[in-house]
């Protein structure tokens, strides 16, 4: 059976205002309904900008140079009207940034609206996504308030609520535990049905029974369509090796936080010494950044005790605790202050050789790619010389390769005798790098089995 | 059976500011502002729930200022040589005309700001913005920009928090603000970009419906023009008892 074709791009290319490296496709590719496509790439290869030219957002929304032929049913993807463009769903990787009103119900009927449907007719379809995705409670809430995995839902609703014939993923999991992932996906197998699905994925594993086409954007911004046999589908990452403990650093006793008296943490007990690295692994909201913000000092709890080297942390002073201990944001654009990377790191070039960046020093932090950016944060916090790492979700937005580097930058700081508590979704990760593992559950820390 | 006030477009809470704030900006009379301020506050009591700590909060901070504005005014008010002498501290005659003049200026003040604070804190931010796109053609391009403003700040604000951190963490010692000004820049900018891509791809349109109607119901017109005319009362008693005067500088 003949299917029919959705997409059709010829010789296409794309490359942004002061940009050296242009995404580009040399001859044509054509995407067919019902298909559902993966695109894989580095960090920075272009995987979002290829989903924006499929949106039709290129150049007028997203400024570049675009040269050749994106066409959408046989017409120019930039020409079409805003109710051709909304048969093309997009769901973005930050779900917080996508939210554009103050409450759950009217971030579904925002897509209606534009669609000028009737205000019965929007009603209708709310309740029955809502029971369908069983989100009734959430109707009211302000979306502020939503967990990453909640939001991530309702983004993916306020699409659906479109009927969208073609739909594109960028990265829809980056935001969410494992369990929250696992459920989207449980989503996706059901709304793919009769849609034509490009997605960008780092979790591959849950998209193996889905997927029918692949296609690769390769470091230099080529863009390949590759055997689906290609598709590296289960990602292993080395071991850190075993090496002898030292002196105890942090002990956690009995240590007790809630909110609002919602009670989010309950009586955790556990050590970290010398040379060791402990992981951290919870859903959305289970208390994770909670737990290293105590243990940063950032919050205080009643309950409970957290010492450095034998020293209650409330009865030493900031100063003193931090010339010991950094904290790492999930974001590393957190940790940049100036306008050159080697004024990041007070011009130790030793310290961006080790980090990989000894041809970086002139450039702006900010315009690094994901890999470099999260590279030259450990930098900075390497270069402290502090003995104490606090880890929040290192790996977010990494890519394979970077994540191969980050858990090298960790096995040598930790040579040099660093500690680390890592806070993290990606059990992959650290299942390779860390000592012990605990799962935060219920208020509740449980010590799971490391795999080898 | 337990009252319900009707239910009020937010244009009203919000032209009915305007309509408080225009007699106090003229008004010279102390008593008179005070009692604009008593109606206001008896309006919103009637329409909206008071959240107290808020307004406590904002009072707060209109302390020091207010101080300073009347120990200003008395120090340096014009034409107060031969004004008799109130009281003499440390030295330091006060002038009659000075603490009149400084009595009247932070009692305005202190009205206006409260009058502002009191419809501020009740308005619903999002309900006024709606209103603004559906009553008053605000164009919806900046009414959802506006929204997302709002979202926007929620997540600035622990953007913030983590910023101010890692330069603590850092021990730097520079102009402190001045340094988070640039990530925070970026991580704004960042924030935008994606709302704007989100309105973008969900189709946002000139045409579009809502799902919920705002409407100018009687009780909005009839509440404007009441308050309105009492105002207007008031006004004219203190007019005809001779204590109403027009300060318009």
């Amino acid at each position: 059976m003949n299917q029919k074709q959705i997409y059709f791009l010829e010789n296409f290319s794309f490359r942004y205002p002061y940009s050296e490296k242009a995404i580009q496709w040399s001859g044509n590719i054509s995407i067919n309904e019902n298909e559902i496509l993966l695109i894989s790439g580095k960090s920075g290869a272009g995987k979002s900008t290829f989903l924006y030219a499929l949106k039709g957002l290129l150049p007028d929304t997203i400024f570049g140079k675009l040269k050749g032929k994106i066409l959408f049913k046989g017409k120019d993807v930039s020409q079409l009207s805003s109710f051709e463009k909304a048969k093309i769903g997009f769901l973005f990787q930050n779900p917080a940034a996508q939210m554009i009103n103050r409450t759950v119900i009217q971030e579904i009927a925002f897509g209606m609206e534009n669609l000028q449907m009737k205000q019965q007719e929007i009603r209708k379809k709310i309740e029955d996504f809502a029971e369908t995705f069983k989100i009734k409670h959430l109707l009211k809430r302000d979306v502020t308030t939503l967990s990453g995995g909640e939001k991530q839902k309702v983004a993916l609703i306020s699409i659906l609520a479109m009927n969208p014939e073609v739909l594109l993923f960028d990265e829809p999991t980056a935001f969410l535990d494992p369990i929250s992932a696992s459920e989207f996906f449980a989503v996706f197998r059901n709304i793919v049905k009769n849609k034509t699905v490009v997605i960008v994925e780092h979790n591959l594993d849950y998209l193996k029974d889905s997927v029918s086409g692949f296609i690769k954007i390769g470091a230099n911004g080529k863009i390949e369509k590759k055997d689906l046999k290609e598709i590296p589908w289960t990602q292993k990452f080395p071991r850190l090796p075993n090496i002898s403990k030292g002196e105890k650093l942090i002990e956690i006793k009995n240590l007790s936080f809630s909110y609002d008296n919602n009670h989010i943490l309950k009586g955790l007990n556990f050590e970290l010494r010398k040379k060791e690295i402990i992981g951290i692994i919870g859903a959305n909201g289970a208390g994770k950044t909670t737990l290293l913000k105590l243990i940063a000092g950032v919050l205080k709890s009643k309950n409970g005790k957290i010492s450095y080297k034998h020293e209650n942390i409330e009865h030493i002073s900031f100063k003193k605790y931090y010339r010991n201990l950094a904290l790492l944001f999930q974001n590393p654009e957190n940790h940049f202050l100036f306008s050159e990377v080697e004024r990041e790191i007070a011009g130790n070039r030793k310290i961006l050789d080790l980090v990989g960046l000894n041809k970086m020093q002139k450039r702006n932090p900010f315009t690094l790619s994901e890999g470099e950016k999260r590279r030259l944060s450990l930098a900075i916090l390497w270069n402290l010389k502090r003995e104490i790492f606090l880890f929040d979700e290192p790996t977010f937005g990494q890519d394979y390769e970077n994540k191969n580097k980050l858990i090298e930058l960790i096995g040598k700081m930790r040579e040099k005798g660093n500690s680390f508590i890592i806070v993290s979704h990606d059990y992959p990760f650290l299942n390779s790098v860390c000592d012990k593992i605990f799962l935060l559950k219920n208020g509740y820390l449980r010590e799971t089995q490391i795999q080898n | 059976m337990k009252f319900r006030p009707p239910q009020l477009n937010e244009l009203t809470l919000f032209f009915l500011t305007f309509i408080y704030l225009v007699p106090v900006l003229l008004s010279e009379n102390i008593l008179l502002n005070f009692l604009l301020l008593i109606l206001a506050f008896i309006n919103i009591i009637f329409f909206r729930k008071i959240r107290f700590k808020h307004l406590g909060l904002l009072v707060l901070f209109l302390i020091i200022p207010l101080i300073s504005l009347f120990v200003t005014v008395l120090i340096y008010a014009k034409g107060a040589e031969n004004s008799p002498i109130l009281a003499e501290i440390f030295g330091f005659e006060i002038k009659q005309i000075a603490f009149n003049n400084a009595l009247f200026l932070v009692s305005r003040t202190f009205c206006l700001s409260m009058i502002s604070f009191l419809f501020l804190l009740s308005i619903r931010y999002d309900a006024l913005v709606f209103a603004l796109m559906q009553n008053l053609k605000l164009p919806v391009s900046i009414g959802y920009s506006l929204l997302a403003t709002f979202n926007a700040f929620a997540h600035l604000k622990e953007e913030f928090s983590r910023i101010r951190l890692a330069y603590k963490m850092r021990f730097l010692k520079k102009v402190f603000p001045l340094k988070l000004l640039m990530p925070m820049l970026v991580s704004a900018s960042r924030f935008a970009y994606s709302a704007g891509l989100s309105m973008e791809s969900r189709g946002l349109n000139k045409q579009k419906t809502f799902l919920e109607l705002v409407r100018w119901r009687k009780s909005d017109i009839i509440i404007i023009i009441a308050n309105f005319i009492e105002i207007v009362i008031l006004v004219g008693i203190f007019i005809f008892s001779g204590k109403f005067s027009v300060r318009l500088v």
